[in-house]
């Protein structure tokens, strides 16, 4: 019965162009046109389904031996796009967008990014790889191996779900820089892209990696200043230096004397010295409110003088970081929702004014760039005493799969390559020559008309009627689906409109005027090391305590009894977890490599 | 009557020839549960699986008991069930009247045009996504500026209190916000039940000197028992499974010892981990005891009010 | 009432004081609730119609300052919510006609006590309600039939419920036998005394059932998110949600300019514009409500029966 009621709803299933993912290998396989290297490679798919549904999906590609190099295959590509970036800043209409036809129009390659709104992307991610359904190709965020997605990744890698692609590599335009030395991050090369554990095999594709490592270089036109943000007319009545405020107690001088100042925000009620993060109240902000007092730099980790590796809560410093933020909700210095206001109120707390510090915010969010009534504060130090900014250097944003089940990978492969080329990078970024740019002494220009909608922060129409990334401000996909970038050699300005544009000239101001250090932190956050097999038990276990949530508990805790007794309570839960099985490993691993973990002090 | 008793003796081979036009009905509804539930349904091996993406859910290998050991031996399993009962009975019990009570008021509101709108009115914040809700909450119960705190301080009160953030108002507000919620929708199904409740036992009640309450007490309630009983089956099914994303909307690091449910469990560790066989585990200790529930309230039900869903 | 004889005894004034007291009582109590919810969603209203720019500086309630159509206009701009809506429209109609037949058909035959495997039977569906199959299982059999990506998955998931099924079949069972034995000696068959007597005598309770069920349909966002990946078959409620969801894009770090102006092009939608948006896609579910309301006076159904 089964069986009938199956073939009832096949029958009844629309014909449309989807049936390329849902049915393996439908039409015959288009990569004739491949210049020459390694055919033997396409899995060879059975046509399991004969059927006459395939809609046109596969045109025959005819005889295109005339064709530029950068003809790839006539034919679709669906991505699934796990980054909300992404698909909140697609075309309405991707098929008829000038980019995307043009990149039809030169590849042969139709790009198709599906999306699941609404959800948590990591646990669409889960339940898609889970369930097998992923399309030819999907993207998520992955800075590196740290990132919570990476275990998915990898199992989803190492069960067989996605395409080898190391065979395409060497040959590749952009691709075969992986493989020289030096050129990936220590992370991505050991640990994502070409893994020991992988036998030779890559599946994961490190995306957005600088083809020129600038992460110690500053340059204010590329970067964005995070972190605390304070009223200007405030620093003016206080006659402050914002860049002065460096310790704890500096900090905490100021708020004071914020306090004493009796300012009034737009509505007439008293300002509150600190408030939560723009985007809602979190306990992220703490990482630069109150950075001095931050030992576990580490995910929480830390290793002290005597090389002895602790969870942060296991020290004292616990106490220190608790007490400072309970000295500041008691004398009214911070926001009591400091930790827990929902988004849209607290952008409504920044437009009237009611806090004189933003807890944490950057120079590229409006309400920083369309006034000037907000300037970077600090930053703070850190528990080394310097106000520098911790880098691990050169990385990576995010990473590309192509399903083990997509028709001829190779293809899909050669694609993204050719994304990430001079030509590709053009295209995406500026879009179409005499439409968006024109070429100035070798240089792309974008023209007044793309300018004007740019600086209006006009996205419909860098979506609709061009269809490119203008450095993030338009179609994003690109600018996340490309690597090897390096925008001031190929094209002159750190992103499209950097020169000429006027959206984001406070931004670069800000920059300018506040400009930051580097410091270089190699290595990665401790908890990545809980990825491994033999510590399955314990993260499942580490897995279920949270740190940051047992910090705010006991911030608000009756009297210091009570936050003795959470602390305690969550160190004997560490015990319990088995943190002294991971401590160990974490020791060992550093031994080995003190470069393989982000520790410092 | 008479015909009724015959079939009652008939064997059982006489019955079914006699009712096959009923199992014609009734084709769709096995096909269906059996495509869209019951094959999903035998996926929850995966709680005794190691699910392998390659391998499916059959071809996983078999890791026994082990997600089980791991939820009963982890420390906060006790406070976990703890929590979840003490949820599912606010939803399941406490509110369960509510719904009853304002259906009976608004069937006793004689103007038509006041009934009709507030009982559009009261059914309207079902149709509101919790992205909003949690907003408008924040925006009620903040400290110091939130509205409630306002009138508290207008009536002589401090109103400083950070309601989001103290454990002992975590539930009177769950309770709360899922009334204002939940309340006016849930009252169609019984004003719909009191539109079937016969009008002559009213006036015949009337006649012998019953008031107002009497006749509620003793024709509307037991007229609309059947739906009462039923509903009261249907909801302690979901004693342990008392939904996700409410209480996710209101916890805060404050009353998280008593916000962390089931439910919410399984969201941010099972799935959002990606660990689907642990999840898939607790989904089944939450079935098992909905089981035991549901069967122990059909037989209560059953001698009570003579309804029973089998 | 009032008409009643003169007959007043002092129990009777008695009496009739009293239920003016309930009455002022109720009033008052559903008065009270009904602003309770009134308020908020008056605010929801405001928002919508005020400017997003000046809505976000706080302090509108519940008369906009800024009056604008904007938001209006850049929601029925995008074109997704028209198409959006056309989907929904058809999976409410379909879907609760759909679900309505199939309900009451199972919940006719399954009221007969007398039906062999019938006890069974509705012992299984109601264990449907307790065990669910979870995500991935779920996922892997919509996918094995061919139900991803295709429109019968907002229609057939949703075909059957058990709390509906129930309701219908005690309601079935509250109809007196006595009807069912004489349309039986008229010669009617079961499929006969479907239609032609439980049916009509069902209005109340198919009303209800199918009130809830249109909702349902026109409240799913998920369905669309998770088993359509073409955003071209998404309902309007999936549409907005994508709306609602772009605030919350805090699961990542930003590691470039390009990444922190691309979150902050994505927090372009004013918390206005989500207002309107929810005002558009509330208000069309909100008018079949009055429709349906009729069904549930007081002896509709009795009435129908003696009549």
């Amino acid at each position: 019965m089964k069986k009938k009621v199956l073939k009832r709803m096949f029958s009844v299933l629309l014909a449309g162009t989807m049936m390329a993912t849902v049915l393996t290998g439908c039409g015959n396989d288009g990569g004739n046109t491949t210049s020459g290297d390694s055919q033997q490679s396409t899995p060879q798919e059975s046509s399991a389904q004969p059927s006459g549904d395939d809609a046109g999906t596969e045109s025959e590609s005819q005889g295109e031996t005339g064709q530029s190099d950068e003809w790839i295959a006539d034919r679709e590509i669906v991505l699934h796009a796990y980054v909300d970036d992404i698909y909140n800043a697609l075309p309405d209409d991707q098929v008829n967008s000038p980019v995307f036809k043009e990149i039809k129009e030169r590849t042969g390659i139709q790009l198709k990014v599906q999306f699941t709104p609404g959800e948590s992307n990591k646990a669409t991610l889960a339940a898609q790889l889970a369930a097998g359904t992923i399309p030819d190709a999907i993207v998520c965020y992955l800075n590196n191996s740290a990132r919570p997605e990476f275990p998915l990744l990898y199992k989803a890698a190492k069960d067989g779900l996605f395409a080898d692609i190391s065979e395409y590599i060497p040959n590749s335009k952009v691709y075969s820089k992986y493989m020289e030395d030096g050129y990936l991050p220590n992370d991505t090369y050991k640990n994502i892209v070409f893994r020991e554990d992988f036998d030779g095999a890559v599946y994961l594709l490190h995306l957005g990696v600088d083809e020129v490592d600038r992460s110690m270089i500053y340059n204010p036109d590329e970067e964005y200043i995070g972190g605390p943000y304070i009223q200007k007319s405030i620093v003016d009545a206080l006659q402050i230096d914002p860049t002065s405020v460096r310790t704890s107690e500096d900090f905490y001088n100021l708020l004071v004397k914020i306090k004493e100042g009796g300012f009034k925000d737009d509505n007439g009620n008293d300002v509150i010295p600190l408030g939560p993060k723009y985007w809602g109240g979190s306990v992220d902000a703490m990482g630069f409110d109150f950075r001095g007092l931050i030992w576990g730099v580490s995910d929480d980790y830390n290793m002290d003088e005597n090389g002895e590796i602790y969870h942060e809560a296991e020290t004292d410093h616990v106490y220190d970081l608790i007490n400072y933020v309970r000295k500041l909700l008691a004398e009214g210095l911070i926001h009591q929702e400091y930790f827990t206001m929902d988004e849209t109120r607290a952008d409504e707390l920044y437009r009237s004014h009611s806090c004189a510090i933003i807890g944490d915010v950057h120079n590229y969010v409006d309400i920083i760039y369309e006034s000037e009534d907000w300037i970077p504060l600090g930053p703070l130090n850190d528990l080394q005493g310097d106000n520098k900014t911790v880098t691990s250097g050169k990385g990576g944003r995010g990473c590309l799969a192509i399903s083990a089940d997509a028709e001829n990978p190779e293809e899909i492969f050669r694609f993204f390559d050719w994304l990430s080329t001079y030509e590709g990078q053009l295209l995406t970024q500026y879009g179409i020559e005499g439409l968006s740019y024109n070429m100035v002494d070798g240089m792309p220009v974008l023209t007044d008309e793309a300018l004007d909608h740019l600086n209006k922060g006009d996205e419909k129409w860098m979506w609709n009627n061009v269809g490119a990334a203008f450095g993030g401000s338009g179609v994003y996909l690109w600018e996340f689906i490309t690597t090897n970038k390096n925008n001031i050699d190929n094209f002159g300005e750190s992103r499209p409109g950097a020169t000429g544009g006027s959206t984001f000239l406070r931004s670069v101001e800000l920059a300018t005027q506040y400009p930051r250090e580097y410091k270089l932190v190699e290595g990665l956050g401790a908890t990545s090391y809980l990825n491994s097999e033999d510590m399955e038990d314990v993260k499942a276990q580490l897995d279920l305590l949270d740190y940051n949530e047992t910090l705010v508990q006991a911030i608000f805790a009756k009297d210091d009894a009570e936050v003795k007794s959470i602390i305690e309570s969550f160190r004997a839960q560490l015990k319990a977890a088995g943190v002294d099985k991971f401590k160990e490993k974490l020791k060992e691993i550093y031994n080995e490599d003190p470069k393989a973990i982000n520790f410092y002090r | 009557m008479k015909s009724k008793a015959k079939i009652q003796k008939a064997p059982v081979g006489k019955r079914i020839i006699k009712f096959w036009p009923l199992y014609v009905m009734l084709i769709p509804c096995v096909v269906y549960y059996i495509l869209i539930c019951y094959v999903p349904i035998a996926g929850n091996v995966l709680a005794f699986k190691d699910y392998s993406f390659k391998k499916g859910i059959w071809g996983s290998d078999w890791v026994g008991l082990r997600y089980f050991k791991t939820f009963f031996t982890g420390y906060d399993c006790l406070r976990l069930i703890k929590n979840t009962l003490t949820v599912g009975l606010i939803k399941c019990i406490l509110e369960f009247p509510f719904a009853i009570i304002l259906a009976l008021m608004l069937n006793e509101v004689r103007n038509m045009k006041f009934k009709k709108i507030s009982q559009t009115i009261t059914y309207l914040p079902h149709f509101l996504s919790s992205v909003i809700i949690v907003t408008m909450i924040q925006r009620i119960l903040a400290p110091n500026n939130g509205v409630l705190n306002q009138i508290i301080a207008a009536f002589g009160g401090k109103g400083d209190t950070f309601f989001l953030m103290e454990s002992n108002y975590f539930y009177p507000i769950l309770f709360v916000m899922d009334i204002w919620r939940n309340i006016g929708w849930d009252s169609i199904i019984y004003l719909a039940a009191i539109a079937g409740v016969d009008t002559a036992l009213y006036e015949a009640a009337e006649m012998d000197g019953c008031g107002k309450l009497g006749r509620i007490w003793h024709i509307t309630l037991p007229g609309i028992r059947g739906t009462i009983g039923l509903l009261f089956i249907m909801g302690i099914g979901g004693l342990l499974s008392s939904g996700f994303e409410q209480i996710y909307l209101l916890r805060t690091p404050g009353n998280m010892q008593l916000a962390d449910t089931l439910d919410v469990y399984v969201v941010r560790i099972g799935l959002l981990g990606g660990q689907f066989g642990y999840a898939s585990a607790i989904g089944l200790i939450q079935g098992l005891v909905g089981l035991v529930m549901v069967i122990t309230a059909n037989k209560i039900c059953k001698k009570m009010t003579e309804v029973s869903l089998w | 009432m009032s008409k009643k004889p003169h007959l007043q005894t002092g129990t009777k004034i008695k009496r009739n004081l009293n239920e003016r007291i309930m009455q002022a009582f109720i009033y008052l109590i559903l008065i009270a609730f009904c602003l309770l919810i009134i308020l908020p969603c008056l605010n929801v209203l405001a928002l919508s119609f005020n400017d997003g720019k000046d809505a976000a500086s706080g302090g509108v309630y519940f008369w906009p300052r800024e009056w604008t159509l904007d938001n209006y206009q850049e929601v029925f701009k995008d074109g997704s919510i028209m198409r959006g809506y056309v989907i929904t429209i058809g999976r409410v109609v379909v879907g609760t006609f759909c679900t309505l037949l199939c309900i009451s058909l199972a919940a006719f035959a399954l009221k007969e006590k007398l039906l062999p495997g019938g006890k069974v039977l509705n012992f299984l569906i109601t264990f449907t309600m307790l065990f669910g199959g979870g995500t991935v299982p779920t996922y892997i059999q919509y996918k094995n039939l061919h139900l991803l990506n295709n429109y019968l998955v907002y229609i057939i998931p949703g075909l059957y419920s058990v709390t509906y099924l129930m309701m219908m079949r005690t309601f079935f069972e509250g109809i007196p036998d006595s009807l069912e034995e004489s349309a039986k000696l008229d010669g009617c068959g079961y499929f006969g005394i479907y239609a032609k007597i439980m049916m009509p005598l069902s209005k109340p309770v198919i009303a209800v059932v199918g009130l809830y069920t249109a909702v349902g349909h026109w409240n799913d966002w998920f369905s669309g998110a998770f088993y359509m990946t073409d955003n071209k078959k998404w309902p309007v409620q999936t549409v907005m949600q994508q709306m609602l969801s772009k605030a919350m894009s805090s699961e990542k770090e930003i590691t470039s300019v390009a990444q922190a102006i691309a979150q902050s092009v994505g927090r372009v939608t004013s918390d206005s514009l989500k207002m309107a948006a929810v005002v558009i896609t509330t208000v069309p579910i909100l008018c079949v409500y009055p429709f349906v309301q009729k069904y549930f006076a007081q002896g509709a159904m009795i009435g129908a029966v003696k009549g």
